[in-house]
């Protein structure tokens, strides 16, 4: 189907960018699952299921990506062909130091739970995220792919840690 | 709204209203629903709540439902209760699980576990298919109406095997099941339909045995999940369990009871406890006396884990707490009185409660049985997760995840393999479901052998394998060779638990009607499919055929569509069927053109509020 071979930004008509807009994203997933989804096709002859259990998972996997800041980063660098071997690792002491130090914090929080201190270093690393997504903006908007990808591992390393954070800050 | 239509049941005329009903089978009771309107539940005995237990006595007579509770005085019958418990699990997992009774389960073919009886013995599907049979029968006698399909709940947190071993259980009872619905789901919908209530919400789902949670928004008709967690083995049963141990060792007299005895009057302590301080009963000649407080003692560990499983399901849904504006209670164990005050408590929001915890989710599956089967046409959606990951085992038996848990379903993932053996014709590959790192601590789903991969090098071959999860959350593998284009077949090994050929055997087995009506019955399935096809197209065609088709391609798609007509009447299914899928092949690209163009005008061509 045509729909297949476009990218997920043209299946749901927005503009490729770093950010974007997820109350679209969602009422746009809803629209097509609305038509789609193969609960609509339960009294469908066997081949219009088929097409849609086939629809209905692009969809999803369509918004799985684009909803999620490291995979649409990730998928932002696949469609402009950008492909770099996950292996090769980036020579950047201060991030380096940045892991290590923040390992330690979740660990020492982990033993002994201070809700002031997660907060602290929650913020820290909001900030440290901010900045980091700014750096990918500016890398895609003059279209240097290989420091978005250098960026990437730091993405996916503050995402974690605030995820991790706001974890234990619930339970 | 222009929009173009594939095939809505909606403008079916002449399609008369279906026979299709809710199932909720349950650990310690199962109901049987149909909607219309309204809700009407089917009776046993007098009784809406049909005890999911089936008798077995020595002569291999089976007793199911209501009277086979009370056929527990025949000491020689085996009585099986809380099956559901060992669903999809292998004879090893139930040293995991606290499945106390008095049964003799024994290792059986495919690692599953059987339960023996006088003389025979039984696997969980063909105990749970003998509870099914024993409801749908209830509603075909009640209807005088032979059952057109079913909607059967499964806990939320039911795996690939559990799924499919609830599926099979259906097949085996002769049930058309037209979806797998998620219990905490089933119980937004019937909540969302009564309350309009819009917004984000959570359903506790606390049953006989399992304990389910959901987070879902409301919008605009459309249900959608956004995280699920629970424990397929934690619920009323434990709290009767905890507490009949509790007897034993504080009412020494109770020790030369069986087990289920002493079952029997926890349980009857626990639902007579409500809010009174304590309560006492007398058996023979002693008094057992239990206070409140202890029974909330007692029961706080298992209700602690619970609050520790809603903390989780809501961090996962990204919203946070504050979001949540409403509980929603669900299941018969959620009528302990402290639990709502606890819920209150500690996530400061409404609870619901204003439908019965023992019927809500039947009364869901009743009502998406009637909008899977066209006979409600209200524009309502569910869109469901998957709730455990799926992996695949890589070197050192870890679990590489390919689709991680609260993903949206119907979901697709493919991935390319290859060999790295010369000449290598076979690939093995081992998909387990579960968050944990190392996969033996996950659930091994099978293993999927892939065979006839041409023969090259090593690292020649690409192999993509698709990985699709349906609308039910179940698994399906298919694999195609990319550089010869070959379509690789795969051989599936269950890692416990029943193949399909065993399923189709073990119908046939069942089915003692003859050949002739198993004839009978495939030539009627292919002249309803041949009719739903033939409808669905000559609607499409009238509506945009002439838009979307050059004169040439049109008139393939009538030729092919008027032979399959000319067939209906010929009372030959293979050729029926030969002719539908040909008739399929000469107008696939037109469905898919007209999905195409559906898509386009639903995303570009409108504003979003136009058309929602």
């Amino acid at each position: 189907m045509d729909i297949f071979k476009q990218n997920f930004f043209e299946l749901f008509d927005i503009d490729i960018a770093i950010d974007i807009n997820k109350i679209e994203l969602d009422q746009k997933v809803k629209t097509l699952q609305t038509k789609f989804h193969p609960d609509k096709f339960a009294n469908g002859s066997d081949l219009e299921k088929r097409l849609a259990l086939q629809l209905s998972s692009h969809v999803n996997d369509g918004y799985k990506i684009l909803s999620d800041i490291v995979l649409r980063v990730e998928y932002i660098l696949k469609i402009n062909n950008f492909v770099k071997d996950e292996s090769v690792t980036i020579n950047d002491p201060d991030f380096l130091q940045e892991q290590i130090e923040y390992n330690e914090l979740i660990e020492s929080l982990q033993e002994k739970f201070d809700d002031n201190l997660a907060k602290d270093h929650l913020n820290k690393i909001k900030l440290l995220l901010k900045s980091t997504i700014d750096d990918i903006k500016l890398s895609f908007r003059s279209e240097d792919y290989e420091s978005m990808w250098k960026n990437l591992s730091k993405l996916r390393f503050y995402i974690k840690n605030i995820n991790n954070l706001i974890h234990m800050r619930m339970t | 709204m222009s929009l173009l239509q594939i095939s809505d049941p909606s403008k079916d005329n002449n399609q008369q209203k279906k026979f299709v009903v809710g199932i909720d089978l349950g650990t310690t009771n199962s109901l049987i629903v149909s909607y219309d309107n309204d809700f009407k539940i089917y009776e046993d005995n007098k009784s809406k709540l049909i005890p999911s237990v089936v008798s077995i006595d020595e002569s291999g007579k089976t007793i199911v439902g209501a009277r086979a509770v009370n056929y527990f005085d025949n000491e020689n019958a085996t009585h099986i209760s809380s099956i559901k418990r060992i669903m999809g699990l292998s004879f090893d997992d139930l040293h995991d699980i606290n499945f106390k009774n008095d049964l003799n389960i024994i290792k059986g073919k495919n690692d599953l576990p059987y339960i023996k009886t006088y003389n025979n013995k039984y696997n969980a599907i063909e105990i749970s298919s003998k509870i099914l049979s024993h409801l749908k029968a209830i509603a075909e006698s009640n209807e005088k109406k032979l059952l057109d399909g079913a909607v059967i709940t499964v806990p939320a947190y039911f795996n690939d095997i559990q799924r499919q071993a609830t599926k099979n259980a259906a097949k085996l009872s002769g049930i058309n099941v037209l979806r797998l619905l998620n219990e905490p789901t089933a119980a937004a919908l019937a909540y969302g339909l009564e309350s309009q209530n819009t917004g984000s919400f959570a359903i506790y789902d606390f049953g006989g045995g399992t304990f389910d949670v959901s987070v879902l928004t409301l919008d605009k008709g459309i249900f959608k999940v956004l995280s699920t967690d629970g424990n397929t083995n934690l619920g009323g049963d434990d709290i009767d369990n905890v507490l009949s141990q509790w007897l034993i060792d504080n009412y020494t007299f109770l020790q030369k009871y069986k087990f289920k005895k002493v079952k029997e009057i926890a349980k009857l302590l626990k639902e007579s406890i409500d809010d009174k301080e304590s309560i006492s009963l007398n058996i023979e000649n002693y008094s057992i006396s239990l206070s409140k407080k202890t029974f909330y003692e007692l029961i706080e560990p298992i209700l602690h884990t619970t609050f520790e499983i809603v903390k989780n399901a809501i961090f996962e849904s990204s919203l946070s707490p504050q979001d949540i504006k409403n509980i929603i209670l669900v299941g018969g164990s959620t009528r302990i009185r402290c639990i709502k005050d606890l819920l209150i408590q500690k996530f400061n929001c409404n609870v619901l409660d204003d439908i019965d915890p023992d019927k809500v989710v039947a009364h869901g599956a009743a009502i998406q049985a009637s909008l899977l089967s066209g006979n409600n046409k209200d524009n309502i959606l569910l869109l469901d997760v998957l709730p455990l990951s799926l992996g695949i085992e890589t070197y050192g038996g870890l679990s590489e995840k390919i689709i991680t848990r609260n993903t949206p379903i119907p979901i697709k993932l493919r991935k390319t393999f290859t060999t790295f053996k010369d000449g290598q014709s076979k690939l093995l590959i081992n998909v387990v479901q579960g968050e944990r790192e190392l996969v033996e601590d996950c659930n091994s789903l099978g293993e999927f052998i892939l065979h006839n991969i041409p023969s090259m090098v090593a690292g020649g071959p690409r192999i993509d394998v698709d990985f699709q999860i349906d609308a039910d959350g179940i698994l399906s593998v298919s694999a195609t060779e990319t550089t010869t284009g070959n379509t690789s077949s795969i051989e599936i090994k269950p890692s416990h638990g029943l193949t399909e050929a065993d399923i189709t055997r073990m119908i046939n087995d069942s089915n003692d009607s003859a050949e002739v009506d198993l004839q009978l019955r495939r030539l009627n399935e292919s002249i309803v499919e041949a009719k739903r096809v033939i409808y669905a197209l000559e609607q499409a065609l009238q509506s945009d055929g002439k838009e979307l088709l050059s004169k040439n391609e049109n008139d393939k798609i009538y030729e092919k569509l008027a032979s399959l007509k000319e067939t209906l009447n010929s009372k030959d299914s293979s050729l029926i069927e030969q002719n539908i899928s040909e008739l399929e092949n000469a107008s696939e690209f037109y469905v898919e053109r007209r999905m195409n163009s559906s898509i386009k005008s639903l995303i570009t061509g409108k504003g979003i509020d136009d058309i929602l």
